[in-house]
């Protein structure tokens, strides 16, 4: 056989197996809640009551938050330590809206692309270890994979 | 004294160059269809469809690409597309074409008849030994213009690259091309002896294959007990981490494709500050392409130094080997058993097919690797709870991944006549009362096999499909039926447009026309055969299936009946 044919009828193997997921599988509704259809981050607020701005890119319109980062008292700077992490000020939250309105915010996870924050799910809260620019996804993680958004937030000295 | 010898040195070096050429252009003509270069409006015509066919796999890749960044296939936060995506691509691009490429080199390096022709020539060994490779690279740089270019430039317009990436990829792909040539005229040497010890001892081949096809089985078992219990990617989203996984995998084995990536894209994402806010952006050239470009031309120039001094002086040896002294065979006298003719003829069509590996590979495609990939296949639509449409999607694919397999098994026939070179003419002045049988003798192999294969393929398919076992025959023999209708149109191309003057002086014909044509027929007879199975399959399941096998045989028999008539009309000379 040419190599073109072998390549061929691999290449609609697995387009079989892509098609029957996509178009072949229900879509389940996630149990204990309504099924999450969109996540809107509509803001970044400071934990503790401080402002985080919001400024925009000028060459591509997008939104960003910015904050100024607090160093430390001691001068090892912050880390991953439970004792550290409850006396690091730089903390943020993210405010969404779901829809539909009584759709459940259980299955929500969050992502970042960077190791240098934490997220603490008891209060929702985003911990910055650094000054440093992070994308934070929120997305609904059990029923649907289109139901995400995401923000950059910049921690800045 | 020292300008006349410099004068000689550049005349004979371009006397050397001007021979390469020809030789190169001479076998292109040969295995390449270039008749359109005599017309100026037929050159253009290709030109224009070359160009329309680049920019649509072009507008695809761009597509795919663009579609993984919205998605967020392979970053779930930014939809970045990691350069070990491209190189995982480039690896198994480029690992495909040193396999099919050395297999290509060994015929016709080492075993092809035109050797003896082309050391006749004015030439030199060297340059009939380059030219053989020149006219693998001209394939190679055909096939990256028609996937691995267009796959950059899509990557490139999806990222915004700027202009001069397009003429970079496309400058570093001609340098590209010679790696898996120059890797498989290596490769080639330690193949050919393979090769010819698997030819002198045939049971050596057999064991290996049968450890293979074991390896095969126990691999797809392996496979489908290590199957999730449910899969659904809407639920559980794109497994971007295992992809990741594997993608970053292939770059750190194959780090010198990870380097080549690296050459081609730069950085794709290069961090940039705009207006004090970090962004990011491709960057072609990074500290790294200049030391990555330099080891790229000197492995170049390395395997060509290899190639030269390894396997030209055994490519010289085969090619000017005289044949009356090949052969060293110990021949076992039998006494003469009279059989009917057309007995004999399928006797020696087996005798014929065994020797060449056509049996071998006949069983390893249709009865070992078919039924594997429908249990696969099965395994994976079996952890998808699906809705009735799923299912229904799932019989379709069946039959049409089980048609695909066994039609492309046929489009060797499509040059089964031609490939017996000049004696083949013989079959034209065979007694009229055998000719049509001792024809027909040549496709008994492929339907034997191919009713073994889709016998097991149902078996196997049975433990999957709860829908009766009459409609379960009624699937095999449907595609047994189609499959019988391809054998004889595949068998009908090649008696009807015969190329015996290609396969008698090169022992293989890689643009063979009647080959073109069967794939064609068997890609299409497939799509439709499955196309109408599953947008009848409301009528109920039983009612399509028996359509569709009383289709089949109608379909087939017309097929035999025309492949008989035409060698009554056309084929036997009276």
């Amino acid at each position: 056989m040419k190599k073109t044919v072998i390549i061929a009828i691999f290449i609609i193997y697995l387009a079989s197996i892509v098609a029957v997921q996509l178009f072949g599988v229900p879509a389940t509704v996630p149990q204990g809640g309504a099924y999450v259809e969109t996540i809107e981050i509509t803001g970044v607020e400071h934990s503790r009551g401080k402002t985080v701005e919001e400024r925009t890119n000028p060459n591509t319109g997008e939104k960003w938050y910015w904050f100024y980062f607090e160093p430390s008292a001691d001068e090892g700077g912050y880390t991953k330590d439970a004792d550290s992490l409850a006396n690091n000020p730089n903390r943020v939250k993210l405010v969404y809206l779901l829809t539909p309105d009584d759709a459940s915010n259980d299955n929500l996870k969050y992502t970042f692309n960077n190791d240098y924050v934490v997220f603490v799910p008891e209060t929702e809260e985003i911990v910055f270890l650094k000054t440093l620019t992070v994308d934070v996804t929120i997305a609904e993680s059990k029923g649907n994979i289109n139901a995400r958004d995401t923000v950059r937030i910049v921690a800045r000295k | 004294m020292a300008g006349k010898t410099k004068k000689k040195d550049v005349f004979s070096l371009k006397r050397a160059l001007a021979n390469l050429k020809t030789l190169t252009i001479m076998q292109l003509k040969e295995k390449m269809d270039v008749a359109y270069l005599r017309s100026f409006k037929q050159t253009l015509f290709r030109v224009i469809f070359f160009v329309l066919e680049f920019v649509v796999i072009t507008a695809v890749c761009f597509l795919i690409c663009f579609l993984a960044q919205f998605l967020k296939v392979f970053d779930a936060i930014n939809g970045k597309i990691p350069a070990n995506v491209l190189t995982t691509v480039v690896a198994v691009m480029m690992g495909l074409s040193v396999v099919f490429t050395t297999i290509g080199l060994v015929q016709s390096l080492y075993l092809s008849k035109d050797n003896l022709v082309l050391l006749t020539f004015p030439a030199k060994p060297t340059m009939v030994f380059l030219s053989k490779l020149l006219v693998y690279y001209v394939y190679e740089l055909k096939k990256n213009f028609m996937f691995l270019i267009p796959l950059f430039f899509g990557y490139g317009l999806v990222l915004g690259y700027p202009i001069y990436y397009f003429l970079w990829v496309i400058v570093l792909f001609v340098l590209v091309a010679t790696l898996p040539v120059l890797l498989s005229a290596l490769i080639s040497m330690p193949s050919l002896f393979v090769y010819q010890f698997i030819r002198k001892y045939k049971l050596a081949q057999y064991l290996f294959s049968l450890v293979t096809y074991v390896v095969a089985f126990i691999l797809v078992l392996a496979l489908l007990k290590a199957l999730p219990e449910e899969i659904n990617f809407l639920k559980t989203g794109i497994p971007t981490d295992a992809i990741n996984r594997l993608t970053g995998n292939v770059a750190k084995f194959f780090p010198p494709i990870a380097w080549l990536t690296t050459l081609l894209i730069g950085n794709p994402y290069s961090v940039v500050t705009v207006n004090g806010v970090y962004a990011t952006a491709p960057k072609l050239f990074t500290f790294a392409t200049l030391p990555i470009a330099g080891g790229l031309i000197l492995s170049i120039a390395v395997l060509v130094a290899l190639c030269l001094f390894l396997a030209k002086p055994l490519f010289y040896k085969m090619a000017s080997k005289p044949f009356e002294f090949k052969k060293k065979m110990k021949i076992k006298e039998k006494e003469n058993v009279k059989s009917p003719v057309f007995l004999s003829a399928i006797k020696k069509e087996w005798i014929v097919a065994l020797r060449d590996n056509t049996v071998l590979t006949l069983i390893t495609q249709l009865v070992v690797l078919m039924p594997l990939a429908i249990a696969l296949l099965n395994g994976l639509y079996n952890a998808m709870k699906k809705d009735l449409t799923g299912v229904q999607m799932t019989v379709a694919f069946n039959f049409l991944i089980v048609l695909l397999f066994m039609l492309s098994a046929n489009i060797r026939l499509s040059s089964a006549y031609s490939k017996e070179g000049f004696a083949a003419r013989m079959n034209k002045v065979q007694p009229s009362a055998h000719g049509s049988r001792l024809l027909f003798s040549k496709l008994t192999v492929n339907m034997a096999i191919g009713l073994i294969g889709i016998i097991i393929t149902t078996i196997v398919y049975a433990q999957y499909y709860q829908a009766g076992s009459v409609n379960l025959w009624l699937f095999g023999g449907t595609a047994y039926f189609v499959y019988l209708a391809h054998l004889f149109w595949s068998g009908e191309l090649d008696l009807m447009n015969p190329q015996y003057e290609q396969y008698a002086t090169f022992s293989e014909q890689s643009n063979n026309p009647n080959e073109n044509k069967s794939t064609l027929l068997a890609f299409f007879l497939a799509f439709i055969f499955a196309l109408c199975v599953f947008l009848l399959m409301g009528e109920g399941v039983t009612k399509i299936w028996i359509k569709a096998f009383i289709v089949s045989i109608i379909f087939s028999a017309f097929r035999i009946f025309v492949y008989f008539l035409k060698i009554r009309v056309y084929y036997k000379e009276k």
